[in-house]
């Protein structure tokens, strides 16, 4: 049977998928947590998506209705995420509970994006809901929560699915962001299909019907669903998906998948490139064969040149070329990708004059016996898209100026879900994207320096905290990446904090000696220094810092006493404990409430 | 080996740097106490989950808190 035509651009996810209905050979492949894989044609996954549509049509969903999903398998999740999309309900992915219990703070974030998108319907699977159960009853928009399998047990409808457009809400993609209140990025299946398309075609150099892509990262958030869910179907590329949890536990199973599938692409965080290096050992470089692979995507976190380098040195001896791993700079606002390193070309590090830099904002060669700062290149941007520099009044700066990075193109997603305040500030009516990340542009190129909000003035000079945060890091007994430097009012400027986990066997005078280490290093005066125990400090759902929760926190004296990390190991079991007597509780009001009509309001 | 023992084992493998401090470990004592990341503790998970030759549940791994937990999982897995 011929292939279908792949060489234009879809308007619609659903077009996408139903452009390649007819095809059997090609498809996605779904690895479970025995890493055993499961073969979906792109003709079984529309089939399987059209089944599920029905059901979740027949429950009484309308189109524009908000889905929440919490599930941790690939295979439920694509297919769900495409019953969604086909019935034209709006899916709303969210991150499961996957770590040693921390399940407080889990389900307080579960709540606030259910609560925001007004959801209607909660799918997850049967290891999950009996810790969902206990949001339900506060959610009440929440009809139903229903396992997959519960699902597929219900009356399909027999009505036609309707129809979606390029200007209808695709899905919500919530960020985890570093305040309090989520924010739902509304991404139109226009926004996707346009930076799919991209994607594929520019960034990626994706190849119809030969290449394969692999995916470990979790498909909740943008790059993994955006990139390896939507992209690669799109023009026609066969894609494998491993569960996070599985990567995480045995690392090597990322390139293992990528050897025996002949795969040419993949994309990973810095940390992930770090992992994969120190886990493969001599028997596995000998065994593996990576000479496949074209594109290593990296983005989501600070890029580091030198994790890089030996992660291509090591995996060489595999047969991994170099060149193939590509630094990206994207967010969910922008839908995904924003900029792309060219394919093969080696790591571009611009070094520069850290003086200049640091006190005009100026890109300038490094002189002698200065400092010199390095940046890693994450390369330009797309046709028909723009990048730009403004300052904090918004002007335009040009190149090798550093201020804040813009962002104007169709792949602008629409703001964010009922949040007026936050899509004014970072969509104005100008129609460049205010990214909050602060960066420049050097011969076409964007390099990314730092975040605007997190920028701390002292004296008068602008520094990242990050500069601030690695020289305490180095401190004995300080945990490494667990530091927070910020600025407060002092009695008549601006005064430096910094916020520090420290080992459980850190030397009594570890607080002398990270002042002593900042001022040594960057001949600042820190005012403060509070250590903390482990896991004390703030984080997102991806475990990144949350500066400006940590200063609001440090403001409000209540540093190390929020949530369920610092309470005592009988605390723990508590609230454990609490948590499934609430899940028990809640599906019992469940119950109840569908029997009566009535909904608990259990406070 | 005794399950305790089998569980410093994978921290070792894991991150050598902690082995000092598990000599102290008691029943009560809280997995993150030992100041490792998430992705180091699954990283010891799936260690386990090899000498084992089992998988934990998600729904059992999220209720872990203590080291006295872990080693009830890891007896039920042996008599599983």
């Amino acid at each position: 049977m011929s292939l279908p035509d792949v060489s234009t651009m879809p308007d619609t996810v659903v077009a996408a998928l139903r452009r390649v209905a007819g095809v059997h050979e090609h498809g996605y492949t779904f690895y479970d947590n025995a890493a055993k894989p499961t073969f979906y044609s792109f003709a079984a996954l529309n089939e399987a998506a059209e089944a599920r549509a029905r059901k979740l049509a027949g429950c009484g969903l309308k189109k524009g209705d908000r889905v929440g999903m919490v599930l941790a398998q690939p295979q439920d999740f694509v297919i769900s995420f495409f019953a969604c999309l086909f019935a034209g309900l709006v899916p709303v992915p969210m991150y499961p509970p996957l770590s040693f219990g921390k399940l407080d703070g889990w389900a307080e974030g579960a709540l606030g994006i259910l609560q925001n998108a007004e959801a209607s319907l909660l799918l997850t699977d049967a290891q999950l809901q009996s810790v969902l159960w206990q949001v339900m009853p506060k959610v009440k928009s929440l009809k139903d929560l229903l396992t997959v399998e519960k699902l597929d047990q219900k009356a399909p409808s027999t009505e036609p699915l309707p129809t979606v457009a390029p200007d209808d809400v695709c899905f919500l993609q919530y960020t985890s962001g570093s305040t309090s209140a989520p924010k739902g990025v509304i991404v139109t299946h226009g926004n996707l299909a346009v930076n799919t398309w991209v994607t594929a075609v520019e960034g990626m150099d994706l190849t119809p019907w030969v290449d394969t892509a692999v995916c470990w990262l979790p498909l909740y958030h943008d790059m993994g669903l955006i990139g390896f869910v939507v992209t690669p179907m799109t023009r026609g590329v066969r894609a494998a998906f491993i569960p996070t949890l599985l990567f995480v536990k045995r690392p090597n199973i990322w390139m293992q998948v990528m050897s025996d599938l002949k795969a040419q692409h993949s994309f990973g965080p810095n940390f992930a490139y770090a992992l994969a290096a120190r886990k493969a050992g001599p028997a596995e470089l000998a065994k593996w064969d990576l000479s496949n692979i074209r594109v290593l995507g990296c983005g989501a976190e600070p890029i580091h040149a030198d994790t890089l380098a030996n992660f291509e040195a090591i995996m060489g001896q595999a047969g991994l070329r170099k060149g193939a791993v590509m630094p990206a700079y994207g967010m969910a606002e922008a839908t995904l990708a924003m900029t792309f390193h060219p394919r093969g070309e080696p790591l571009l590090v611009k070094t520069l004059d850290g003086e200049t830099f640091r006190a005009e904002g100026k890109v300038v060669p490094p002189q002698d016996d200065e400092v010199v700062l390095g940046f890693v290149s994450c390369g330009k941007t797309f046709s028909g898209h723009a990048v730009s520099i403004i300052d904090s009044d918004g002007n335009h700066l040009g190149e090798d100026r550093e201020g804040e990075i813009v962002y104007r193109g169709p792949s602008v997603t629409k703001g964010y879900w009922k949040n007026p305040e936050a899509t004014e500030a970072c969509f104005p009516a100008d129609g460049w994207l205010r990214t909050g990340d602060l960066g420049f542009v050097h011969q076409g190129d964007v390099y990314i320096t730092g975040r605007c909000k997190d920028l701390i003035i002292l004296n008068g000079r602008n520094h990242h905290p990050t500069s601030i945060e690695w020289a305490a890091a180095e401190v004995d007994g300080v945990r490494r990446g667990n530091v927070v430097a910020f600025s407060v009012p002092g009695e008549d400027s601006e005064v430096l904090v910094v916020v520090a986990e420290t080992r459980p066997d850190a030397p009594a005078d570890t607080a002398e000696k990270v002042v002593a280490a900042i001022a040594e290093q960057l001949s600042l005066k820190v005012s403060d220094v509070v250590l903390l125990g482990v896991g004390q400090l703030p984080k997102t759902s991806s475990g990144k810092l949350q500066r400006r929760k940590t200063r609001e926190q440090y403001l409000a004296g209540a540093l190390g006493k929020h949530g369920d990390r610092t309470l005592g190991s009988s605390g723990e079991k508590l609230t454990v404990a609490r948590h499934v007597a609430r899940s028990l509780w809640g599906r019992a009001a469940h119950t109840a409430g569908k029997l009566f009509s009535t909904r608990s309001t259990e406070t | 080996m005794d399950s305790l023992d089998l569980i410093k084992a994978a921290i070792t493998a894991v991150d050598p740097s902690k082995s000092s401090k598990l000599s102290k470990v008691t029943p009560a004592t809280e997995i993150r106490e030992l100041g490792m990341d998430s992705v180091a503790t699954m990283e010891m998970v799936g260690y386990l989950e090899e000498k084992l030759e089992t998988q934990f549940s998600d729904e059992v791994m999220i209720r872990i808190q203590t080291f006295g937990d872990l080693v009830n999982l890891v007896e039920k897995s042996k008599k599983g």
